[in-house]
């Protein structure tokens, strides 16, 4: 008779999310599993609603990137109606989003990985929090960070009407131009963004990457996985959160793949598990192989980690020199999980020099914002990086532009069974004879969070960190031992 | 088997005469009918018809006089363009035409009054029993516990249920003000900063905590324990957001039944690598089942008694701010709405545009039109904007893009889809054809005006749920 642990709730995904770790008789990891215990349909209730619609019902799908929904949908319309949108439409959906990218990342940094790494898995829980984060890295920083998250929210709504749940997106462009005076402020705002997005990339390296602690965690076996890496590239090959070709490098950093988004399904299926409602996508090339790490294994990770190893360069230049030093760091393709903390980054400091770069382009005040479709709707996939990965929306409609066919391929989805491996792995080295402690609980918890799975990513602007609670029970069911972190509030 | 009950709302001028007259002449025809005398087709609401299938009709009858003898110019135009945009709706929702008929009917014509009705039956006897499906638990709303004293800080909880996270996030973006705010209180429950452990609050007394904020409408089962559970615990339960509220977007889940939802996921999507495996929820194995999804979405009032709403998808972190003081004070009041009392219309740029009458011979599309500054209705787009309460700063019409009616239902007005499906078929212009036509150019009755609200309409099952 087994024993079982449950780790419930951790994260959030389409709502919650448990972790159930089991145990054979010797009380060695039998098997781990990431339970997501939420479906709501989307891809069944869209059917039948106009398409043109799917910018603003799907950014319901996640209230905490509503910004990567409304924009993929919005790059499928443009497929789907064979409408390329103009030159200053396309700028617009690119600040918005650098903008939504530069927050979502920095805060993740700041509120949900940052205590790990800042303060090391060994600091007490009460300290383990962005106040704690605060309190090592200086007093004004906490009112650094929430200036910059209003900021940035600030411009976002003024762009899009508000900043969660967008609705200026449409096929063919966006529902209204710029007028000088947003244009001005995104101007002057950029500078203090990228000093941001810089500043905290410097204080990541002074407060973590000096930490023996760290170092050893980033090369520690619990933490590592050779995968596949997935990511969107321009055309010249360079990172792009807005537009693009996938990438698919394997785990020795070799192009394996390279397509358009409309031809994803040649090259990505997803399998599906009667224990949980995410399904896992693989590459068709390798095969659904179960959950297993490696070169053969047709799992691939998505995310900043992954993403910087698919492109073959940053697209800007602070961005750039940053890379190259977390690659000199680690080797490149890195497969170091933590480093995905230190990869995003990166990307938020490109995100930044990307809002400077693109707000300073005279060309986003051409009030030609928007092109017609003129053609029937048929079928578009469109994709975006989303902070935590690829993000796919598949439309197919009537003539009339009514949607037969919804299908939504999610980042936290690609990542689905990676996680599950980790989770695996993490547990596996640290649960030994039955015996479970605190310091497992933080490995188990270090090892998702740091693909900052979108159901964890809620929490990125409040201080604290995820609620933990392992429960180990004898063969009859019966509770031998709680652990529980994360129990006090805090506020 | 019982005899169908047909509601029929019967134009005073002439169904209702022949009605009388059919009863004088003693003209047989089935007791089914419940009739309601109305000045004019005109009068009938969309709303009453769908008020008759929630409470339990099994068909409705709308009859009045024939087109170009209204006693009030228009009125049956105006019910037939209403008709004919609702049977749309009611399509959509799984209920037959069938079910629900518009007929004219001349005051001296008792005969065809009493053929129709006779008629009208056997049809409805021919269909699947009625009524329609009713709300998704089968169990009756919490109540709110007795009134209980706490000493000490007030205790406040944030939950959610299926929820995307946009009502946190609001709460969130209070910054530095929510800090503030709850200097006074503790957070007992709040998965997001401290710990969701279910045992801590069920070992709470009953109403010990002051207020709980439950985002999200109510899915599966596993939600619907935590509402009953929170509302026990709470002394103030508040519905937070467009979820929670009316359902939200989540209700459109209620047009499919819970078999075509799972099968939509894994039987048919396009990515799938087999379209014959197990189903999640069928491992088999105890410990790992999955909560089930309840047979129909529904907003939380359905299962717990809500003394509160803060509207929005999401609400604004102001209207929340104001919220979460209120409620710690212990001044929030039962069965307020935390949102101001007007129409968006109000707070719409383009008010000023909006003519007093219009007349639509056309309606426009988003895809492949741009609209011009001026009040979307007035240009035959689809606007929730008259019958949406305000509070949402004017977010999406300020961007250009019409409302969808995310801060539900103004005061007294508890049926906004219902209305402005009303509104916008009345301003349709054209004979009986014509208005057939037009009222197909509005593609989706059921996405557009009942967008966040289509878990409080009536329905019939989806297939497999």
């Amino acid at each position: 008779m087994s024993r079982r642990i449950t780790i419930d709730p951790v994260t959030r995904l389409e709502g919650h999310g448990k972790v159930e770790v089991f145990l054979d008789e010797r009380g060695e990891v039998e098997r781990a599993f990431l339970q997501v215990p939420e479906l709501r349909g989307f891809e069944r209730f869209c059917l039948g609603r106009p398409a043109v619609e799917m910018p603003q019902v799907t950014a319901h799908v996640c209230g905490v990137c509503p910004a990567a929904h409304h924009l993929a949908s919005a790059r499928a319309l443009d497929a789907l109606y064979r409408v390329e949108p103009p030159p200053a439409a396309h700028r617009i959906r690119e600040l918005y989003y650098n903008l939504f990218l530069l927050e979502d990342h920095a805060l993740h940094f700041y509120y949900l990985g940052g205590p790990d790494l800042v303060l090391g898995s060994g600091a007490p829980a009460a300290q383990r929090s962005f106040s704690g984060v605060v309190e090592r890295l200086g007093s004004d920083l906490g009112r650094r960070v929430i200036e910059a998250r209003k900021l940035a929210r600030g411009l976002m709504a003024g762009i899009a009407g508000r900043a969660g749940h967008p609705a200026f997106a449409l096929p063919g462009g966006v529902s209204r131009a710029l007028d000088r005076e947003q244009a001005e402020r995104l101007r002057e705002a950029a500078p203090r963004l990228v000093d941001f997005a810089a500043f905290t990339a410097q204080a990541f390296a002074d407060g973590t990457l000096r930490s023996p602690e760290y170092l050893a965690l980033l090369e520690a076996e619990p933490f590592r996985l050779r995968h596949h890496s997935m990511g969107l590239v321009d055309e010249a090959g360079r990172l792009s959160f807005y537009r693009g070709t996938v990438r698919v490098v394997d785990p020795a950093g070799r192009e394996s793949l390279r397509f358009e988004a409309d031809r994803y399904l040649d090259h990505i299926a997803e399998h599906v598990e009667p224990w949980t409602y995410v399904k896992f996508p693989f590459l068709r090339s390798r095969g659904w192989r179960g959950f297993e790490e490696g070169d053969e294994s047709g799992l691939y990770r998505v995310g900043p980690l992954a993403r910087l190893n698919a492109a073959e360069r940053m697209a800007t230049p602070r961005a750039q020199a940053e890379a190259e030093r977390l690659f000199a760091a680690l080797s490149r393709p890195a497969h170091q999980t933590l480093a995905f903390h230190w990869a995003r980054l990166v990307e938020a400091l490109q995100a930044a020099e990307e809002v400077e770069r693109i707000a300073s382009d005279p060309e986003i005040l051409d009030p030609e914002v928007r092109r017609l479709p003129e053609g029937k709707p048929v079928r578009g996939v469109g994709i975006v990086e989303a902070p935590r990965g690829t993000l796919l929306h598949h439309y197919e409609t009537d003539e009339r532009g009514l949607l037969t066919l919804v299908n939504l391929v999610v980042a936290s989805q690609h990542n689905a069974g990676p996680v599950q491996l980790s989770i695996r792995k993490a547990a596996s080295e640290v649960i030994h004879g039955g015996k479970v402690d605190e310091q497992a609980l933080n490995v188990i918890e270090m090892a998702f969070r740091a693909y900052d799975p979108c159901n964890a990513c809620a929490s990125h602007a409040l201080p604290g960190e995820l609620p933990l609670e392992v429960t180990v029970r004898e063969p009859t069911g019966e509770v031998r031992q709680v652990l529980a972190r994360g129990l006090e509030p805090r506020r | 088997m019982p005899e169908p009950r047909i509601v029929a709302f019967l134009c005073e001028w002439c169904a209702y005469r022949a009605a009388d007259e059919a009863g004088r002449r003693r003209l047989t025809y089935p007791q089914s009918l419940l009739s309601i005398r109305v000045m004019c087709t005109g009068r009938v609401e969309p709303a009453f018809v769908l008020q008759a299938f929630r409470e339990g009709a099994d068909g409705v009858l709308v009859a009045g006089c024939r087109p170009g003898s209204c006693h009030y110019g228009d009125g049956n135009r105006k019910a037939a363009a209403r008709h004919a945009l609702l049977l749309r709706l009611l399509a959509q929702l799984g209920i037959s035409p069938e079910r629900c008929r518009l007929e004219w009917v001349d005051g001296a014509d008792p005969e065809r009054f009493a053929a129709l009705v006779r008629e009208m039956t056997e049809r409805l006897r021919a269909l699947p029993p009625g009524p329609l499906a009713g709300e998704g638990s089968a169990r009756a709303p919490e109540r709110a516990p007795p009134a209980a004293r706490e000493a000490g800080r007030p205790k406040v909880a944030f939950y959610w249920n299926a929820a995307c996270g946009g009502c946190e996030e609001s709460v969130l973006d209070l910054g530095e003000e929510l800090a503030a705010i709850l200097a006074g209180a503790e957070v007992v429950l709040w998965p997001l900063v401290s710990d969701g452990k279910r045992r801590d609050v069920e070992a709470l007394p009953d109403g010990s905590i002051a207020a709980a904020f439950l985002s999200g409408a109510v899915r599966t089962s596993e939600e619907e324990d935590w509402s009953r559970l929170l509302r026990r615990k709470s002394r103030l339960l508040v519905a937070l957001g467009a979820c929670a509220h009316t359902g939200g977007v989540v209700g459109l889940g209620n047009l499919s039944g819970r078999g075509e939802i799972l099968a939509a996921a894994y039987r048919s999507a396009p990515s799938l690598e087999r379209s014959d495996g197990s189903l999640p929820g069928e491992a088999g194995e105890p410990a790992l089942a999955l909560p089930a999804l309840l047979p129909e979405v529904v907003p939380l009032e359905a299962v717990a008694e809500v003394d509160a709403v803060v509207p929005g998808c999401p609400p604004t972190p102001e209207l929340l701010g104001r919220a979460l003081a209120l409620a710690l004070r212990g001044d929030l009041p039962r069965g307020a709405v935390l949102a101001p009392g007007h129409s968006l219309c109000e707070d719409c740029a383009r008010r000023t545009s909006r003519p007093a009458r219009f007349a639509l011979e056309a309606v426009r599309d988003l895809a492949t039109s741009v609209p011009d500054p001026t009040c979307f209705l007035a240009q035959g787009m689809a606007c929730m904007g008259p019958a949406t309460r305000g509070g949402c700063q004017a977010a999406c019409v300020g961007v250009n893009v019409p409302c969808r009616g995310c801060f539900g239902p103004l005061p007294g007005a508890p049926d906004p889809g219902a209305a402005m499906l009303s509104a916008l078929a009345s301003q349709l212009c054209g004979d009986e054809e014509e208005l057939g036509r037009l009222a197909t150019q509005i593609p989706d009755p059921a996405g557009t005006f009942f967008r966040y609200g289509l878990a409080r309409l009536p329905r019939r099952r989806g297939s497999g749920s």
